[in-house]
C-alpha cells in the first residue's frame, strides 16, 4: 500500500491548485487510530484487549486551496480520520505531516500553533457552541487566545467576520439558542476563519440543515474558499452535496480508504465495488422515477474485529473468490477507464487485477455504472 | 383562513391509482392546529386541507418548523397542549375530532399507526422487541389472549409472553413480514443489539401489528444512511403493494418524495404551498418555493459552480408575516403577496397552488388560471406595480443574511 502511495506522491496534489505544485499542504501515511473498548477486569487479567479500529491504515494527501470529500456510511471512521488529522485525537500510529513539519507528535506550543492553522467545523453547531456565551465572544476567543487582537481590534474583527459569514453585526450580543440552525453554523464557521486558518475540517457541517439553508451554507464555504485560499477536507454522507464541494473524494469503509481520485472519474467512473454500491444508492431528485435498487444488504460488520482480507467481502455484490477473504487489496491505480487519471484515481479490489469482462458479465451493475 | 374563498376545484382523486368516486381514506379540511407559549400563539398548522385515497403514498415534504410533523400528530389527537380546529378531518367519513380518548385509543393503531423517526427513543429499551410487538398485538390485533392489567402486568415482570402465545407467533411473523432475518431469535432481542435499520424494520413490525389502513411515517429514514434508507424505503412500497395499506409518509427530502409517493404536499410555516401528483410536482413545480427547493439540491448530474440557495430563513412561527408565509423569501413577491393565501387550480387534475402569482389579476387569461414562467411573472408583476390597483410592498430587509 504505501510503495504505491509514495510513487504517486508528488502526483496527487493536483486538484484546482496543480499549479501550486510540491509539498501538499497536509499527507497522512498508515494513519491508525484505534480506541480501546471498555473493558471487565477478567478481561484486563487475561489481556483479552479489544479495540475498535476507528482508523485503520490511511494515507492521504491534500493540496493547498483543495478540496477533499471524505465519504462513507456512519461507522466507516469518517469522524475520527478528521479529528485525527486535525490532531484532536492522537494518533496510534503512522504520521501526519501539516506544511512541510510532522505534527502527529505534536505537543503544548507547537499544538497550540497548529491549532491557528487547522480549525475544524462541527455537525451540530448548538453543541459546539457555549450557550453561555454570546456569540460575538465566541467568535472573539480564538482571536485572544491565540494574541491576535484584543480590545477594540477584537471587535472590529469580529465585526468583520460577521459580515463575511452573512451575519449582521447587531447580532453579536445574542445567544447561540437565538439563532437558527443555519445562522448558527455561520457562527461556527466564523469562529473557524477567526484564526485565518490554511485548513479547515468540515465534519458534516450541513447534514443537520433544511435543504434551502444548505445550500446557502455550502456556496458560504465554497466563497471563503476562493476569498481566503483555504483547503478543505469535507467529511460527510451525503454524496450530492459531497461532490458538489471536493475536488477529490475519498470513499472510506471500516476505518480504510477504499478507492480515491478526482471527484469526476469517482462519479463517472466509480471502481470500487462499495463505491458503486453507493452511489447506486443516491436518492435522485432527476432521471428515472420510482424505486432505488440497492445491490448493498445489511450493516458494515463490527469495526471491533473486521474481515479477514477485504474488508467489504461480507457484503460484496461483485465478490469474486477464496482471494478477496485471504488477502487484503492494495489501493492502486485504476486503468479501467480512459476518462480517468490512473495515477491519481486508485482503489483497492482485487478486480484491478482481472479481467474486466469477466467483472461485467458477473457484477449487478454492468458495465455501465455511475454517471 | 377559514373564510377564504375555497378553490373551484376541489383536489380530485389520486393520478396515479384508478380513478373512482370512492371517498378519501382520510380528509383533511382546513386544519388548524394552534399551541399557546409564553410567547403568544404559535399556529403550528395554518389552515391544511389534503385528502389521502386507499393503497396511495402520499407524501408531506417540508422544512423544519412547516409543520409537516405536528400535522401528524393534530390527526390522531396526539397534539399535546395543542388547540386542534378544521372544517373536516375524517378518515372514512368518521369525524376524528369528535372522538373522545378511548375511541381514538381503538383508532390508532387499529386503523392508523405511526412510525417515527428515531426508533432508538420510540422502542423500549428494556423490552425485548418480540414482547413489544406482542403487546400491539394483543391489543389491536384479533388474537383472543387476556389483556386485562393483570395479566399485562404478569408478562410483563414474571412469565414474559410465551413463545408459544399467537401474539407471539404474530410478531415473530411480522418480524418475518418486514425483512428481518431469523425473525425467531431476533424477537428475544432488545433494542440495543439491532442496528438502526433493524429497529426502523421493528418499528414498521410493530405498527403492522394491529392491520391498519394507514401508517404515518414521520421521517422514517432521516437517521439512517443511503443504502439502508433504500431497504426501509422499499420495505415500505413492498407493505403498500402487499397490504394496499395507505402510507402517509413525511420527510424533508424531496429526493425520497420522488421515489416512493404518488402524490405530496409541499408545506412551509404550517401552511400548504402546493400539492400535486409526484410526477407533475417535480416536472411542472408552480410556486416559487417549490422551485426554490428543487433548486437548491445538489444534484449528482449538475455542473453548477454555486447552488440556487433561497435566502434568508424560515419566519418566526410567532410573528409570521402576514399573507404568504414565504414572501419574505420570495423573488416573485409582490403586492397581492400580503393578502391571506387561496389555492389556485392548474391544468392538470389535483395540481393546486397556493401562491398569488396564479391569480386572475396576475396571469388572467379566459376561465383557466394560467401557468406563468419566471420571467412572465416578474414582467406582469412590473406591469401591476405601474398600474394604481396594486401596490408593491417594501422588500423586508434580511437582516445582513447571506449576500
Amino acid at each position: 500500500m504505501s510503495s504505491q502511495f509514495e510513487s504517486s506522491v508528488t502526483d496527487t496534489t493536483g486538484g484546482q491548485s496543480a499549479e501550486s505544485g510540491g509539498e501538499p499542504l497536509l499527507s497522512a501515511k498508515g494513519l491508525k487510530k484505534h480506541f480501546p473498548v471498555e473493558q471487565s477486569f477478567l478481561d484486563r487479567l487475561f489481556g483479552d484487549d479489544e479495540w475498535v479500529h476507528a482508523v485503520d491504515g490511511v494515507d492521504l494527501t491534500l493540496a493547498e486551496r483543495e478540496t477533499l470529500g471524505v465519504v462513507g456510511e456512519s461507522g466507516c471512521g469518517k469522524s475520527t480520520l478528521g479529528r485525527t488529522l486535525s490532531r484532536l485525537y492522537e494518533p496510534t500510529a503512522g504520521t501526519i505531516h501539516f506544511d512541510g513539519e510532522e505534527i502527529s507528535d505534536a505537543e503544548g506550543d507547537r499544538l497550540k500553533a497548529l491549532r491557528k492553522d487547522v480549525q475544524v467545523i462541527f455537525q451540530d453547531p448548538l453543541s459546539s457552541l457555549n450557550p453561555r456565551k454570546t456569540v460575538g465572544e465566541i467568535v472573539g476567543k480564538p482571536l485572544a487566545v491565540h494574541d491576535i487582537a484584543t480590545g477594540e481590534a477584537k471587535d472590529e474583527r469580529v465585526a468583520e467576520l460577521f459580515e463575511e459569514v452573512g451575519l449582521s453585526p447587531d447580532l453579536r450580543d445574542r445567544y447561540p439558542h437565538e439563532f437558527s440552525g443555519g445562522q448558527r453554523q455561520r457562527v461556527g464557521i466564523a469562529r473557524a476563519l477567526a484564526v485565518e486558518p490554511k485548513l479547515i475540517i468540515a465534519d458534516e457541517p450541513v447534514s443537520a440543515l433544511d435543504v434551502s439553508v444548505q445550500a446557502q451554507i455550502i456556496n458560504l464555504m465554497k466563497r471563503l474558499q476562493q476569498e481566503y485560499g483555504l483547503s478543505y477536507v469535507f467529511i460527510a454522507h451525503d454524496l450530492s452535496v459531497v461532490r458538489h464541494v471536493s475536488d477529490r473524494i475519498a470513499v472510506m469503509y471500516l476505518g480504510k480508504i477504499v478507492e480515491e481520485g478526482p471527484t469526476h472519474d469517482i462519479f463517472e467512473a466509480p471502481a470500487h465495488p462499495y463505491t458503486k454500491s453507493l452511489l447506486a444508492a443516491i436518492p435522485s431528485i432527476t432521471g428515472e422515477m420510482g424505486r432505488r435498487t440497492v445491490h448493498l444488504d445489511g450493516n458494515p460488520p463490527s469495526p471491533i474485529d473486521p474481515p479477514s482480507g477485504c474488508p467489504f467481502h461480507t457484503r460484496c455484490p461483485e465478490y469474486i473468490d477464496e482471494e478477496c477473504e485471504a488477502d487484503e487489496p492494495a489501493l492502486q491505480p485504476v486503468e479501467q477507464s480512459a476518462e480517468s487519471d490512473p495515477e491519481r484515481h486508485r482503489s483497492a479490489c482485487h478486480w484491478n487485477d482481472r479481467d474486466e469482462a469477466d467483472r461485467a458479465a458477473q457484477s449487478p451493475y454492468g458495465n455501465d455504472v455511475g454517471g | 383562513m377559514s373564510s377564504q374563498p375555497r378553490p373551484t376545484q376541489r383536489a380530485g382523486p389520486s393520478v396515479s391509482t384508478t380513478v373512482t368516486e370512492e371517498p378519501p381514506l382520510l380528509a383533511v379540511d382546513n386544519l388548524h392546529t394552534t399551541f399557546t407559549t409564553e410567547r403568544g400563539d404559535v399556529p403550528a398548522v395554518d389552515g391544511v386541507s389534503f385528502a389521502i385515497n386507499e393503497g396511495e403514498v402520499f407524501g408531506i415534504v417540508g422544512e423544519s418548523g412547516s409543520g409537516k410533523s405536528v400535522t401528524a400528530l393534530s390527526l390522531l389527537g396526539l397534539a399535546d397542549g395543542a388547540t386542534v380546529t378544521a372544517d373536516r378531518l375524517c378518515f372514512r367519513d368518521e369525524d376524528l375530532l369528535a372522538k373522545d380518548e378511548a375511541a381514538l385509543r381503538e383508532i390508532r393503531g387499529n386503523d392508523i399507526s405511526m412510525i417515527f423517526q428515531d426508533p432508538m427513543s420510540s422502542l423500549n429499551p428494556v423490552m425485548t422487541v418480540g414482547e413489544q410487538i406482542a403487546e400491539v398485538v394483543r391489543h389491536h390485533g384479533d388474537v383472543g389472549e387476556s389483556q386485562s392489567l393483570f395479566a399485562e402486568l404478569r408478562r410483563k415482570y414474571v412469565t414474559g409472553t410465551s413463545e408459544s402465545s399467537a401474539s407471539w407467533q404474530r410478531a415473530v411473523e411480522l418480524l418475518d413480514t418486514v425483512g428481518i432475518p431469523d425473525p425467531a431469535d431476533r424477537a428475544n432481542e432488545y433494542p440495543h443489539q439491532l442496528s438502526g435499520g433493524m429497529k426502523q424494520r421493528v418499528m414498521i413490525a410493530q405498527a403492522l401489528a394491529g392491520d391498519p389502513d394507514l401508517i404515518i411515517a414521520d421521517e422514517p429514514t432521516t437517521a439512517l444512511d443511503v443504502t439502508i434508507e433504500a431497504q426501509i424505503l422499499n420495505e415500505l412500497l413492498d407493505l403498500r403493494d402487499e397490504f394496499g395499506v395507505s402510507i402517509m409518509l413525511i420527510t424533508h427530502d424531496l429526493a425520497v418524495v420522488r421515489e416512493t409517493c404518488d402524490r405530496v404536499a409541499v408545506m412551509y410555516a404550517g401552511e400548504m404551498m402546493e400539492t400535486a401528483d409526484t410526477r407533475t410536482l417535480f416536472e411542472d413545480p408552480r410556486h416559487p418555493y417549490t422551485r426554490g427547493l428543487i433548486d437548491s439540491i445538489p444534484r449528482t448530474d449538475d455542473d453548477r459552480e454555486w447552488l440556487d440557495a433561497i435566502e434568508g430563513n424560515v419566519p418566526d412561527p410567532t410573528a409570521k408575516p402576514q399573507g404568504c408565509p414565504f414572501r419574505t423569501r420570495c423573488d416573485a413577491a409582490f403586492s397581492l403577496c400580503e393578502e391571506p393565501l387561496v389555492a389556485y387550480s392548474a391544468e392538470e387534475p389535483g395540481h393546486r397552488t397556493w401562491c398569488h402569482l396564479y391569480n386572475d389579476a396576475v396571469a388572467n387569461d379566459g376561465d383557466e388560471v394560467q401557468r406563468v414562467d419566471d420571467a412572465e411573472a416578474k414582467q406582469l408583476i412590473q406591469e401591476h406595480e405601474a398600474s394604481d390597483d396594486l401596490v408593491t410592498p417594501q422588500r423586508p430587509n434580511f437582516g445582513g443574511e447571506y449576500r
